[in-house]
């Protein structure tokens, strides 16, 4: 009895120095903090979290960033914005302030607002959020204000801004055209609307309606058969997600009481998803998008997804093709960022700061060769969509389009 | 005037739908005495058994329908049998607090097998669309009321015209009287909750096709509550006029209340109006009239 | 025959009700069960249909056999449907929502077939009360209307037994006569008929053979001939007092001698 009792003390003290020695001469993992939804009430977007997972293979694959191993804490924040802001003080506080050096992930506009003093001015990591809020990265926000705050994309109210632009455009008739306008009552579907009435005043048109629809609503007749009412020649919507079921229920009652009116939407409501789930009703709505399609193989961004994603044998279903390449997009722009600093020789939170607003990319060839520099801490670059039905997919109708140049 | 005539015609039809559904929940409650209040959840089976049967194997609506609503029994058959069963001399509290917990189960399954997206479900009826002047009633919603009315009618028909139905009808009211003559009230139960379920997944049906099926279609479930407490708990002409009462009121509050900044007031209204209600006939507008020998 | 044999039964797992009785219902006669309340009459019946689990009862020792056929382990329906035994629950038990000729449909449910509508009509015959009240809801119906109305739907089960729980409770002495008028041709017609009855009067009027249960045992049996002139039953069921008693040293005769018998 004794004998043994001994003999598993040693092998235990063994184990333990053991693997304090081991870990002594490690070198450093470099962390990046990625909340994003995988359920909850904006949808389950389980291909976001295989771009992460693959691109973060990749990154092993290449041996990662000067040597240092690269990983990705991906957790589900379920679209809530208490719950998002658990994860990313729960990793603040678990992480030492050397390994993670970035947040690159979901950030819902709610959360950036609740933690926009933590962030920017105590903890000061750089954050990369998939929120194009206008409140933090428009006119009124932006780096002077939230310095370490970052997007992937232009912001809302430069998205409706080149959607209004469509509309001028496409309206042919004397009168001025006639908008109205569908959004969800959360941080992230109020945040552009003072802008909008401000651009839309500039140009001419008149907003004849404004409806609230909750993201959890099933049935939005009300809201649809009130804007009937106004006779609108435009809908815009803003402040969904492509997983929500008010999106084809919203999509299927427009078209069958308003049957001529264009509809447009913002950034997420151009979705594969949104086409698929919405149906013969989503033929022909029309959206600004950040991203590129998945068929677009000519695009060598999207060469590098399909072959990553061949090389992993993972077979990707059609509904979670476009947020694996948001994913894709999400990490690599994380990635990039920690080269830079690497080349830099500063692989600090305020290094890879730096890195993020000195880079000029083309993001690894998606914007027909453009490159664009941060220093704004949005991509400026955005096209214009129509939705095909029968082939459930997004087909452009604009080239890429820099929103800082089109919006001067 | 138009205004008004569009929004409590298209109130009416939605409220159809919610009749069927409280009707479910009616048949339940007088035969099991419990509340289901997994009802959201049975409505989400019901429409994913039919989406199987008619977008995924293909086979025509007039064969899907059927079978998909024969597959919805046999799983509220199923549930009751596993779950509730005959629990004669317990307590009816215990038969719905076992509904909250199915719920939850449900509701976890649902979304493990079938995710938490929505799946396209647009059924290709013919148009029946009915416009008149500036007014539209679009055809998804008037299918949904003539289903809703089919189906009602069809139950109503069943209950008190047929010998089975006068059964259901007996062993609702009281188990241990119709054990002495012979009936089995075990039968009797999983046939109720099969046409309830029936019920509940038609609605669902007609639900998922404004607009797609996912597992948050449940939360229309939850709508039923104060349709069935209005009509009062165990009638069934209950549940149709207070399907009917919810329906219309909503889209009124929508139409007039909610353009004065109180938006999502018509999801509050039903309760409101059932508080009221509950006030003037505390057992539901046509809940049980005791009967009493003088 | 219908035989209970020892029976034991207890509610709710700790409340003893009944500590062994034994009888035998022959064929084709009528046998009284007599007792005051809570004597465990009721449970008897039910422990003989099947009906205990409901109210949270258990056969814990004894058997009730008929010819051969162990009952208590089979449930209640098929011991109506297929042993055509069937129990008349007390206090009228029929169904209030439903008309009187629903209610007799209600109860033919089990063996349904092509003779039901003329059965229904052989059971407005017996009972002609019954037939200006076919399309009147159940609970309207008066006491002695409910109590035909429940023995009309025990006849649609087409029962070879028929068990009836005091049957006269809360009904005129006229209609009393009148329901046991039809009990006896009931009997005539070859029908066994097992009654639980407080009225012994009535009861022992049609009865062959008559128990007397008290406490959950049995303490008396015979010919009802015999147990109308026992003097014990004339005492405290008769209601055949001694007139000149005044002690109570008397009064307590009954229960000191059983202690020996």
């Amino acid at each position: 009895m004794k004998r043994s009792y001994w003999g598993l003390m040693i092998l235990i003290c063994t184990f333990i120095l053991g693997t304090a020695g081991l870990s002594w001469g490690q070198s450093k993992t470099l962390k990046i903090g990625a909340p994003i939804p995988l359920g909850g009430v904006g949808g389950a977007y389980v291909g976001l979290g295989w771009g992460y997972n693959d691109c973060q293979a990749y990154l092993a694959e290449k041996g990662g960033i000067k040597g240092n191993k690269v990983t990705y804490l991906v957790e589900d924040n379920r679209w809530d914005v208490t719950t998002e802001i658990a994860i990313i003080n729960r990793q603040l506080s678990m992480e030492p302030k050397e390994e993670l050096v970035l947040f690159c992930g979901n950030l819902i506009t709610g959360t950036l607002k609740a933690l926009s003093e933590k962030i920017n001015k105590e903890v000061r990591i750089p954050s990369i959020a998939l929120s194009f809020s206008v409140e933090m990265f428009g006119k009124q926000g932006g780096p002077s204000k939230y310095p370490y705050y970052f997007t992937t994309g232009p912001d809302y109210s430069q998205q409706i801004g080149l959607l209004l632009r469509y509309i001028k455009k496409d309206h042919k008739k004397d009168a001025p055209a006639k908008l109205a306008v569908v959004y969800s009552p959360t941080e992230y579907g109020r945040d552009p609307l003072a802008d909008m009435k401000e651009d839309a005043a500039k140009l001419g048109i008149k907003i004849v309606a404004e409806e609230e629809v909750a993201v959890t609503a099933s049935d939005v007749s009300t809201q649809i058969i009130n804007i009937r009412k106004a006779q609108p020649d435009y809908l815009i919507w803003h402040g969904f997600l492509p997983g929500m079921l008010v999106a084809p229920v919203f999509l299927k009652t427009a078209r069958q009481y308003l049957p001529k009116v264009p509809i447009l939407g913002t950034d997420f409501q151009t979705s594969p998803t949104m086409v698929a789930a919405g149906g013969p009703a989503a033929d022909g709505i029309i959206g600004v998008n950040t991203r590129v399609q998945w068929h677009e193989t000519g695009n060598p961004f999207i060469r590098l997804v399909h072959e990553q994603a061949a090389k992993r044998e993972r077979k990707i279903p059609w509904a979670e093709q476009s947020y694996y390449i948001l994913g894709w997009t999400m990490a690599l722009l994380g990635a990039h960022a920690l080269d830079v600093a690497a080349a830099a020789g500063d692989l600090s939170r305020e290094g890879v700061k730096k890195a993020l607003e000195n880079s000029v990319w083309d993001f690894n060839g998606m914007y027909d060769g453009r490159k664009f520099s941060y220093k704004s801490h949005k991509v400026p670059m955005a096209r214009i969509y129509r939705a095909s039905a029968a082939k459930k997919e997004w087909d452009p109708i604009t080239p890429w389009l820099d929103a800082d140049e089109e919006l001067k | 005037m138009d205004f008004f005539l569009q929004s409590f015609f298209s109130g009416m039809l939605t409220g159809l739908s919610y009749g069927l559904l409280g009707l479910g929940l009616v048949l339940i409650f007088r035969a099991s005495e419990a509340f289901n209040f997994a009802v959201g959840e049975f409505m989400v089976v019901g429409g994913f058994l039919f989406y199987i049967l008619h977008f995924s194997w293909h086979l025509p609506f007039l064969i899907a329908l059927p079978m998909g609503l024969l597959a919805a029994a046999v799983f509220g058959a199923i549930v009751e049998r596993t779950t509730i069963k005959s629990l004669m001399g317990r307590p009816a509290l215990s038969m719905t607090i076992i509904t909250l917990g199915l719920s939850n189960i449900l509701s976890g399954g649902i979304q493990a097998t079938a995710g938490s997206n929505p799946y396209t479900f647009s059924l290709d009826l013919p148009d029946l669309t009915v416009e008149a002047g500036t007014l539209i009633y679009p055809s998804p919603q008037v299918w949904a009321g003539i289903l809703s009315l089919a189906f009602f009618s069809l139950v109503i028909l069943f209950i008190y015209r047929t010998r089975w139905g006068l059964v259901i009808q007996a062993t609702s009211e009281s188990q241990p009287k119709a054990l002495c003559f012979g009936i089995n009230p075990q039968f009797v139960l999983l046939l109720v909750w099969a046409i309830a379920t029936v019920c509940i997944g038609a609605s669902g049906i007609v639900v998922a096709n404004l607009g797609a099926l996912s597992a948050q279609t449940s939360l229309v479930g939850l709508r039923a509550i104060p349709v069935v407490l209005i009509g009062g708990l165990d009638s069934i002409p209950g549940a149709l006029v207070g399907g009917l009462i919810v329906g219309v009121v909503e889209a009124l509050t929508g139409a007039y209340v909610e353009p004065f900044g109180l938006i999502g007031f018509k999801e509050v209204v039903p309760y409101l109006v059932l508080l009221i209600t509950l006030f003037i006939r505390p057992y539901g507008l046509f809940g049980t009239v005791r009967i009493e020998r003088v | 025959m219908l035989r209970v044999e020892n029976l034991r039964v207890v509610y709710q797992e700790v409340i003893s009700v009944l500590h062994g009785v034994s009888l035998k219902v022959p064929d084709g006669e009528v046998t009284v069960l007599l007792g005051a309340n809570g004597a465990g009459k009721t449970t008897l019946l039910r422990a003989i249909c099947g009906l205990l689990p409901v109210y949270d009862g258990k056969i814990i020792e004894g058997s009730v056999l008929l010819e051969d056929t162990p009952l208590h382990r089979l449930d209640s329906s098929t011991i109506v449907k297929r042993y055509r035994t069937t129990y008349v629950m007390e206090d009228r038990p029929v169904f209030w929502y439903l008309t009187a000729e629903e209610n007799l449909k209600a109860a033919a449910f089990s063996r349904w077939n092509r003779e039901v509508p003329a059965d229904i009509e052989k059971v407005m015959a017996l009972f002609p009360k019954l037939v200006s009240l076919r399309n009147t809801k159940a609970g309207y119906l008066s006491g002695g209307e409910q109590q035909m109305l429940a023995v009309g739907m025990a006849l649609m089960t087409k029962p070879k037994i028929l068990m009836l729980d005091e049957p006269s409770l809360g009904l005129a002495p006229l209609i009393v006569r009148e329901l046991f008028g039809i009990i006896r041709s009931l009997n005539q017609e070859g029908l066994t008929i097992f009654l639980v009855e407080q009225n012994a009067h009535a009861a022992l009027s049609v009865a062959h053979t008559g128990y007397v249960i008290e406490n959950g045992r049995i303490v008396l049996d015979g010919p009802s001939g015999e147990l109308i002139t026992n003097q014990d039953v004339r005492e405290f069921y008769l209601g055949t007092a001694r007139v000149d008693q005044k002690r109570f040293l008397e009064a307590k005769r009954y229960k000191r001698r059983k202690r020996w018998l």
